[in-house]
């Protein structure tokens, strides 16, 4: 099987552009899992997007080579690059459910690369689907063939991504953060399918994340990617164990979240919110269908910061709008038992998980932050202004930057923002719906440590939504544990982690723990 | 067909040839070489010449003078009609979107029966019952015409509505009309207008054949319509005066058409663009 071999590589955005990748070499051997670690806007991606010839629009390759095996790629012409698009070069997405075509069924998308690349039609081609779709770990491959994507979790749905990138027998496997919008068991287990492939076919991996926990347990060598150039590379233990470079060892400090034993409010705290058998039934209960919340009662204390754990689907969500008002619920009250009788509508805010979506791309993000003050009245305009600007110092933003459009920031400082209108309507619970999700492991760092200094200095009570377990221990005091839309657990942060219950969140805590730091390389060379 | 290796160019063309017609339709008072209705008799059916650059008509009136003359009711009555159906379709789709329930229901089965009808038979119909002339062929085409405008702002009204941005400005406190006034209706306006640029050169045929059918302006007021009507039965002998008038609907329908694709086609874009680069800033 050949090597992919990257020389020299610079990509510039159009003739006079900023330089986005600088003189990039890197080679992935077959049966090589190589990571290409590094914090958003670092050239990961544009890396993998000129291997394939994709890179978006404004962006052309200055000079360097790609090379796999004896096929130069950067000067291959078209039809031979579609050979090797999802041929011999494979690739895995972020979020696979978007790269799939709804109106087609995952047996449909999988002949597709069959007939292309493996010539195979009718009977075979199908009788192939359902072998992959077995491999890949789908319990009843016949029906997953027949469903569409929508129909598919997240996790499901990037083993089937990871199906159609077999499907087309790839010598490298490019693998895009394909596992950063899922939780640490599925992370996990996507990652064992990929490195079974590599073990059993030779296949060569290039695994691009932020997060730098996730490699230890997989990766044979890193490289880690700052600002386009890579600063710094070597075997896994090497680089996780000895960083040489202050950037490196920032990014392996944030990826390795440690408790901070934040010490939680006195008991018998008046609670802010209490929540008595919600019930939020989607569509008409006739249908059958399983509510996406099933009777959840729970109490928020005055000042804690709360964790709800749960996969994508359990109703995380669903909760975290349904407290807002966002979304009506079928039976149940939720009471708002909070401090001097603030019966404001606001007083519960919620930052979303999406910065880029949660402000109006045409409006700038003063008219944004002031939108809400306005409603309020009584204030002049300075005074609006003056609130403003403070609420932006508050998160360690510069001011200056009120008068960009959404656009025009990053999803960090966009995360910030969202903070700062939240503030800006005196809060006194912010619920955080996978607020650090889409984030990189620098940036979430920094944004949990807003959060807790927050919480310190106003008192604020947080909830803290997520899927990630390493922000959960962290973060909070106590955890609640959603499970298909029932709350299954509900105990301190750590009895949790030390002695879970319920079976879900057994499971949930034994693939958090090895995921973190680097003893799981060497636990498995132990075996 | 050859690719068409340069759109803007093709754009620009089509700017400038609508600004000179619709200029020449608006100055025809003072353009036209005859009065409009100055009938020269001797001169019936005469070709193109220096004196009739387009020929005259069976009544030996001069065609240009009634092209230019009969361009402005053509143009006014599509233009107002677009302007009507769009204001209509705009805030129905926005209140089917917000209200939801049975004002939504209303509103779609009545499009859907709308859609349903053949636009020109429901307009002959109108136009039957009210009696010809101006108002009566611009409630024909209104009544008609607002379902496209209506559909395009409930379908997109709905999408902003579930962004993200529209749920945080909930979630902070803004009031409905904020969202709508602020959020919604500045995202809706490119689409809006790119499709009544489209809809106007629809619309300017539609005139034109309601006319060619008897039920737009009566004589001696002339339109394109008209115009194509009354020089039908002279075709073989006189052709320019067919040619004359469906030229000029053909080139600023095709012209409007063209701008109004290019508008659509900007408006979709400029918002993700921003939100591309920001992501590698």
């Amino acid at each position: 099987m050949p090597e992919l071999v990257i020389e020299d590589l610079s990509v510039r955005g159009g003739n006079m552009g900023r330089p986005i990748l600088t003189g990039v070499s890197l080679t992935v051997k077959p049966g090589e899992f190589v990571a290409l670690v590094g914090g958003s806007g670092s050239g990961k991606t544009m890396t993998a997007r000129s291997v394939l010839q994709l890179l978006p629009q404004p962006l052309r390759i200055e000079s360097g080579s790609i090379r796999l095996g004896s096929l130069d790629v950067a000067g291959a012409p078209e039809a031979e690059l579609n050979r090797i698009r999802g041929g011999r070069l494979g690739m895995l997405f972020q979020q696979p459910k978007k790269m799939f075509n709804p109106n087609k069924s995952i047996g449909a998308h999988l002949r597709e690369p069959l007939k292309l690349h493996g010539g195979l039609r009718g009977h075979a081609a199908k009788a192939k689907a359902l072998e992959l779709l077995a491999e890949v770990g789908f319990e009843d491959p016949r029906r997953g063939a027949r469903s569409y994507p929508h129909q598919l979790s997240g996790g499901m749905a990037q083993r089937a991504m990871t199906a159609m990138a077999l499907a087309g027998q790839p010598e490298i496997l490019l693998a895009d953060e394909p596992t950063s919008a899922l939780d640490k068991v599925l992370e996990q287990q996507i990652l064992e399918l990929l490195d079974r492939q590599r073990i059993q076919r030779g296949l060569g991996i290039l695994y691009i994340t932020h997060n730098l926990a996730s490699v230890a347990a997989f990766a044979d060598r890193v490289l880690v990617m700052d600002a386009g150039v890579i600063v710094e590379s070597g075997t896994t233990e090497s680089v996780l164990g000895s960083p040489k470079t202050e950037y490196t060892r920032r990014l392996l400090e944030a990826s390795n979240l440690a408790p901070t034993g934040i010490p939680a409010p006195p008991k018998h705290q008046r609670s802010a919110l209490k929540l008595t058998n919600v019930v939020k039934q989607f569509g008409s209960g006739k249908r059958g269908g399983r509510p996406a919340l099933d009777s959840i009662s729970l109490e928020v204390q005055q000042g804690e910061i709360l964790g709800i754990l749960g996969q994508s689907g359990s109703g995380k969500s669903t909760l975290a709008r349904a407290i807002v008002g966002l979304e009506g619920i079928s039976s149940g009250s939720i009471s708002r038992t909070l401090m001097a009788n603030d019966t404001r509508a606001t007083a519960v805010q919620l930052v979303f998980q999406e910065p880029h979506d949660s402000f109006d791309p045409r409006m700038t993000l003063r008219a944004s932050l002031e939108a809400p003050l306005r409603s309020e009245n009584e204030l002049s305009a300075e005074e609006r202004s003056r609130k403003l600007t403070s609420a932006m110092e508050e998160v360690e933003l510069d001011p200056a930057l009120l008068d960009r459009r959404p656009g025009q920031c990053s999803g960090g400082q966009l995360q910030r923002v969202t903070i700062a209108r939240a503030l800006l309507l005196e809060p006194e619970v912010l619920i955080c719906d996978e607020a650090t999700s889409a984030l990189d492991a620098l940036t979430q760092r920094t944004i949990l440590d807003l959060l807790q200094r927050l919480h310190r200095d106003r008192a604020l009570t947080l909830v803290i939504i997520t899927h990630d377990m390493d922000v959960v221990r962290h973060m909070c005091q106590r955890v609640a544990v959603l499970y298909q839309g029932c709350l299954v657990e509900l105990t301190d942060t750590d009895r949790f982690f030390a002695d879970p219950q319920h079976q879900h969140s057994q499971a949930l805590v034994s693939a958090a723990i090895p995921c973190r730091g680097l003893h799981l390389k060497k636990f498995r060379a132990a075996l | 067909m050859a690719p068409l290796r340069n759109r803007s160019a093709i754009d620009a063309a089509a700017v400038v040839i609508l600004v000179l017609i619709v200029t020449a339709v608006a100055a025809a008072p003072w353009l036209a070489p005859f009065p409009p209705d100055d009938q020269n008799l001797a001169a019936r059916l005469a070709p193109p010449s220096v004196t009739h650059w387009l020929g005259t008509d069976h009544l030996g009136r001069d065609t240009l003078s009634r092209l230019l003359d009969g361009g402005r009711f053509s143009l006014v009555v599509a233009a107002l009609a677009t302007v009507l159906t769009g204001i209509i379709g705009l805030v129905v789709g926005v209140l089917s979107a917000r209200r939801k329930g049975w004002l939504d229901e209303f509103f779609t089965r009545t499009n859907d029966v709308l859609l349903a009808l053949p636009e020109m038979v429901v307009a002959l119909f109108i136009v039957a019952a009210m009696g010809t002339g101006f108002t009566s062929l611009l409630v024909a085409l209104t009544v008609t015409g607002w379902t496209p405008f209506a559909r395009l702002a409930r379908t997109l009204a709905y999408d902003i509505s579930a962004r993200g941005f529209v749920e945080a400005a909930r979630v902070v406190g803004c009031s409905p009309s904020f969202i709508v006034f602020r959020h919604i209706l500045p995202h809706l306006a490119a689409p809006m207008l790119g499709q009544a640029t489209l809809r106007f050169g629809q619309l300017l045929i539609s005139v034109g054949a309601l006319s060619y059918l008897g039920l737009g302006v009566q004589p001696p007021q002339s339109d394109w319509g008209s115009m194509l009507a009354a020089a039908q039965p002279y075709a073989e002998r006189a052709p320019w005066g067919i040619i004359a008038p469906g030229l000029a609907v053909f080139l600023v329908a095709l012209c409007v058409t063209l701008i109004g694709q290019r508008a659509s086609r900007r408006a979709s874009d400029p918002v993700d663009v921003l939100i591309v680069e920001g992501q590698h800033a």
